[in-house]
């Protein structure tokens, strides 16, 4: 009965002040949809891979190498797995896996690229909880031209046809679909389309094999019964390594065991097309953000609530003379706030819905949110007696505790204890606003910085081009016919696409290669067109460029500063180098190049001549006239279509895919962004609260400041004074803060920005311009009222 | 019934204190209609506050029936506080959030009376007060006199032995102030309840049995 009665008044209450109502209904409202949505991602973050049946016995082998800043490198020789298997006990199944480059997938008229494809041994199947639809695995990876493919692959070229035994041209080869496997879930960390046998890996892929390529990521089902400690186990594998002469593995190469769990948020591996990788240190990043963005929210409502509480001391007061209890009234108002949050939670699970679509654009999932699930709605519920308690704590204590006689007489004034609380709380509020504002201002000027920043060639009006299909043998073709056309100014290639990958190996040796030197030389190898560094615009250090003449001797290759200084070699011209059997003449130095994205220092790297005349790979690079860029492509196009029969013409400018190279920043940039605006909004929503009391409460006095002759931006300022110094002090706080967070994170790029007094200068007077305006408004309000009016109402 | 003995009150502030009563000593046997008069400044309301155990005495013993007041704890105040007293105030101090009936059931609610004894004591209380017809209406659409009737309800409805009446027609013209006080003066005289009441005026104060007069925290006999 108690409780119908309360939620009366209550109701009467929130429909009678409407401002404030609104106010905190909407800040809250907007405060818990953010965290629903945010906690949605975090939640699925952190479920990847927990669908597998293995879960706790599966894990990856990666690689350390001290020397290299190798920490968790997913990278394994291929001769690992099965050596292991066969002499540890500990390890009951192995797989090992390679990306199968982008290919050009043909049935009838259906011709598309499938980017997600791997090379796997059929044992994934038995390890990972991923079922086949038809066929088994150890019968459909034991063909060499066999074709694994996914269930929604299979729909999308055979339609309800079964697929089973059909041909398809893959890269114009003919494969036969040997199996077909259920669409893994989107929260595991692996994610192809297809896949095919390892066993026969040599026929269809140019990747190196053996003790020393470390091309392979392997993943181990450990037996739980056969090992006490996994250190153990990565020391005898690592032993295995070096009993097989792997030139890594003596030169400091460890093997490690990454538990599964840990794979997913392990973003050192670097991106391939079969992996899905987050970040861990993204999801505590968007957890504090959630957290903040909530907490804002309930601090208006402490605030206004108990600013209100002016208006309801009258109600405290008679109620304690008919009879109430301290606790029945801390009961009725905690139970206002419960009510509060409950409307609000309604209001946050439609914007949460109706917001969801964007919010995935944002992140690049695909979420959902299951509203009618037992768990959604225990989340709900928890949410509400959450907040209702939290928000509704301090002002239900504050309001229960007013002193009967005081509130008849009305001598009660708001306690200074509860104005310095109520001041602390802003300045917190928006101490948090700034220090998200302050972020989002560095995050934003270091993706500037890395876009903007010099990389040592000239990567405007370079488009690209795969080398598939019939371009393989006729990429000299491709080239004269482009050079003859005005629109194009050079054309060049490289053995792979260098912004996204970097080809490398190790135990180099050299002339005047000092013998005692302990650690193995590791370099990145670009093959590349003789013409390759000149038009690139890459400058000489030493010696001169390739002529076409070297690309007939087959001879000469060319250094970068690193790798010199790496080799301590003095005048390296003229001196070889050699890997194995390969020996070559070193004929120049060149600059160190940014290829890769800015987080990584410049790595030793070789330029070698690649021939590109016939079974050549990798890509076309193509600058053409920046003023005729359409042209330019439909005449590439034109040349594309003539060559290649069956694959889809495709480019890409390198510009973009540099700054392709900075999605996740730009995600994080843009998240920061949208809810710091967020943040201070519901900030601003509160502040203008606070100040629309303030301006009422001091209605009289403004009233008699007036009548004696105080002039309107005198009042205003008197009035923005109150509030402003709290923006001031919530600035003094949040900026050291986040200044150290941002210097850690800096930290987290090789070349980064320098930090400047403008990004503290920028968040502080944008917090305080915002904080103006909100406060200012009332207090115009207040201001420009005519005296006559606010004295008369007393 | 009540039996003070030897009351101060006073407020230190700064070292000073500024006394509100001084040796107030006073009997009020059980249905008694008494007044308390005296100046702005007096310690009328003091005294009535503490009288209800809204206050408490700096000095000084407060027999309760056989309940020794001033040594009980707060809980056992509020507990012989809610048996026993009443309230009515100069401005009425309806909550404004809620209907008259709603108001008058209020008290009944914090007593945990049952739902249908509630429903028949409001209603009986509304008739006697010729009020049904006002049960749904908000306290802002009564006029001042209407107010201090439901607030007078409002006080009756937990029937108790004593009620305080700070100024009941302060706030009242004189037609409404009249009956409030014949209705007072009838509670008393048919019920037995009794009252104490603080006024300004000679008149309302004609209507109680004993005045006291209080000045500068002193009785005046």
């Amino acid at each position: 009965m108690m409780f119908r009665n309360n939620l009366k008044i209550a109701y009467r209450n929130i429909i009678r002040n409407k401002v404030y109502s609104f106010i905190n209904i909407s800040g809250l409202a907007i405060g818990i949809a953010s965290a629903l949505l945010i906690m949605l991602w975090v939640e699925d973050e952190i479920s990847f891979d927990q669908f597998n049946e293995n879960n706790n016995k599966i894990y990856r082998l990666v690689s350390d190498w001290k020397k290299w800043d190798w920490n968790g490198f997913p990278g394994t020789p291929e001769p690992l797995g099965p050596a292991i298997k066969s002499s540890l006990p500990e390890i009951d199944n192995f797989f090992r896996i390679a990306e199968f480059d982008r290919a050009v997938f043909k049935y009838n008229d259906k011709v598309f690229y499938e980017k997600r494809g791997v090379i796997v041994d059929h044992s994934l199947f038995s390890i990972f909880s991923f079922r086949f639809k038809s066929g088994n695995p150890k019968a459909a990876f034991n063909n060499p031209d066999g074709l694994v493919i996914s269930e929604s692959l299979a729909r999308k070229y055979f339609g309800n046809k079964e697929p089973l035994g059909k041909f398809i041209k893959v890269n114009d080869k003919l494969k036969m679909v040997s199996g077909v496997f259920y669409d893994m879930p989107s929260n595991s960390h692996l994610q192809f389309d297809f896949a095919l046998p390892f066993k026969f890996i040599s026929k269809f892929a140019n990747i190196a094999t053996g003790w020393n390529a470390f091309n392979f990521t392997t993943y181990v089902l450990l037996n739980p019964d056969n090992y006490r400690n996994l250190t153990k186990v990565s020391e005898k594998m690592t032993n295995i390594g070096k009993s097989n002469e792997c030139p890594q593995v003596k030169s400091g190469v460890i093997f490690r065991l990454q538990p599964l769990s840990e794979v997913h948020l392990d973003g050192s591996g670097g991106e391939t097309n079969y992996l899905v990788i987050g970040s861990k240190s993204n999801v505590y990043i968007f957890s504090i953000i959630a957290i903040f963005i909530f907490l804002i929210a309930c601090i208006n409502y402490m605030n206004l609530s108990t600013i209100k509480s002016m208006n309801r001391a009258k109600e405290v007061g008679i109620r304690k003379t008919l009879g109430a209890k301290k606790k029945q009234l801390i009961w009725q108002f905690l139970g206002e706030s419960i009510l509060m949050s409950f409307i609000a939670i309604i209001f946050s699970v439609i914007i949460a819905k109706l917001t969801l679509p964007l919010f995935n654009d944002l992140i690049g999932k695909n979420l959902s949110i299951d509203f009618i699930s037992l768990k959604f709605f225990c989340k709900l519920i928890s949410i509400i007696l959450f907040t209702g308690l939290i928000a509704g704590s301090y002002p239900a204590l504050y309001l229960s505790s007013f002193n009967t006689i005081k509130i008849l007489k009305k001598e009660l004034q708001i306690r200074t204890s509860a104005v310095s609380f109520r001041k602390i709380l802003v300045i917190f509020q928006f101490s948090l606003s700034i220090a998200l504002i302050f972020v989002t201002i560095i995050v934003y000027q270091q993706i500037n910085y890395s876009k903007e920043m010099k990389l040592g060639y000239n990567k405007e009006n370079l488009i690209y081009i795969p080398i598939v299909e019939n371009l393989k043998n006729k990429c000299e073709v491709m080239k004269n016919k482009l050079l003859s056309n005005p629109l194009i100014k050079g054309v060049s290639a490289h053995s792979y696409n260098f912004l996204t990958s970097a080809q490398r190996a190790a135990g180099f040796r050299w002339e005047e290669m000092d013998e005692s030197r302990k650690k193995s030389l590791d370099l990145i190898f670009s093959g590349i067109d003789y013409n390759f560094l000149m038009m690139m615009n890459i400058k000489l250090v030493e010696g001169r460029y390739f002529l076409k003449e070297d690309s007939i001797k087959k001879d000469g290759v060319f250094l970068n500063e690193a790798a010199v200084k790496d080799m301590n070699l003095k005048s390296p011209v003229g001196k070889w180098i050699s890997l194995g059997k390969w020996k070559k003449t070193i004929i120049g130095v060149v600059k160190d190049i940014h290829f890769r994205s800015s987080r990584t220092n410049v790595e030793p790297r070789i330029y070698y001549l690649k021939d590109y005349s016939k079974n050549a790979s990798g890509i076309i690079l193509i600058r053409i006239n920046g003023t005729k860029t359409s042209e330019a492509i439909s005449l590439i196009k034109k040349e594309w279509n003539k060559i290649n029969a069956s694959s889809p013409f495709e480019y890409a400018f390198i510009n973009d895919s540099y700054r392709n190279l900075y999605k996740a920043e730009i995600q994080i940039g843009t998240i920061f962004n949208s809810f710091s605006i967020l943040a201070i909004f519901i900030s601003c929503l509160g502040l203008f609260g606070l100040s629309k009391f303030s301006a009422e409460q001091r209605k009289k006095e403004i009233g008699i400041r007036k009548v004696l002759g105080a002039s309107i931006t005198g009042i205003i300022q008197n009035i923005s004074k109150e509030f402003l110094i709290l923006i001031i002090i919530a600035n003094i706080i949040a900026l050291p803060v986040a200044l150290y967070a941002m210097k850690k994170w800096l930290q987290n790029f090789a070349y980064h920005v320098d930090l400047t007094i403008w990004p503290f200068l920028l968040s502080g007077i944008l917090a305080l311009l915002i904080a103006l305006l909100t406060v200012s408004w009332q207090a115009i309000k207040a201001a420009t009222a005519n005296p006559v009016d606010s004295l008369r109402c007393e | 019934m009540i039996r003070l003995k030897d009351i101060t009150k006073y407020y230190t502030n700064k070292f000073i204190k500024t006394f509100v009563l001084r040796d107030i000593n006073l009997e009020i046997k059980e249905g008694e209609f008494m007044t308390i008069m005296g100046p702005s400044g007096a310690g009328k309301s003091t005294l009535l506050n503490i009288i209800g155990m809204l206050d408490t005495a700096s000095e000084g013993e407060y027999q309760f029936f056989d309940e020794p007041v001033h040594s009980l704890n707060e809980k056992q105040r509020t507990s012989l506080f809610h048996h026993n007293i009443g309230f009515i105030f100069q401005s009425y101090h309806l909550i404004d959030e809620m209907t008259v009936y709603e108001n008058i059931e209020t008290p009944l609610l914090y007593k945990k009376v049952k739902s249908s004894e509630r429903k028949a004591l409001v209603a009986d209380l509304l008739d006697r007060f010729n009020i049904v017809a006002k049960k749904d209406l908000f306290p802002n659409q009564l006029s001042g006199g209407q107010q201090q009737l439901a607030a007078i309800a409002r006080a009756l409805i937990v029937k108790p032995k004593l009620i305080l009446a700070d100024e009941p027609t302060g706030n009242l013209n004189s037609k409404q102030g009249t009956e409030i006080m014949e209705l007072l003066k009838k509670l008393n005289e048919e019920e037995g309840t009794t009252i104490i009441q603080v006024t300004h005026s000679e008149e309302k104060a004609s209507y109680s049995d004993r005045t006291i007069n209080l000045m500068d925290g002193w009785i005046e006999e």
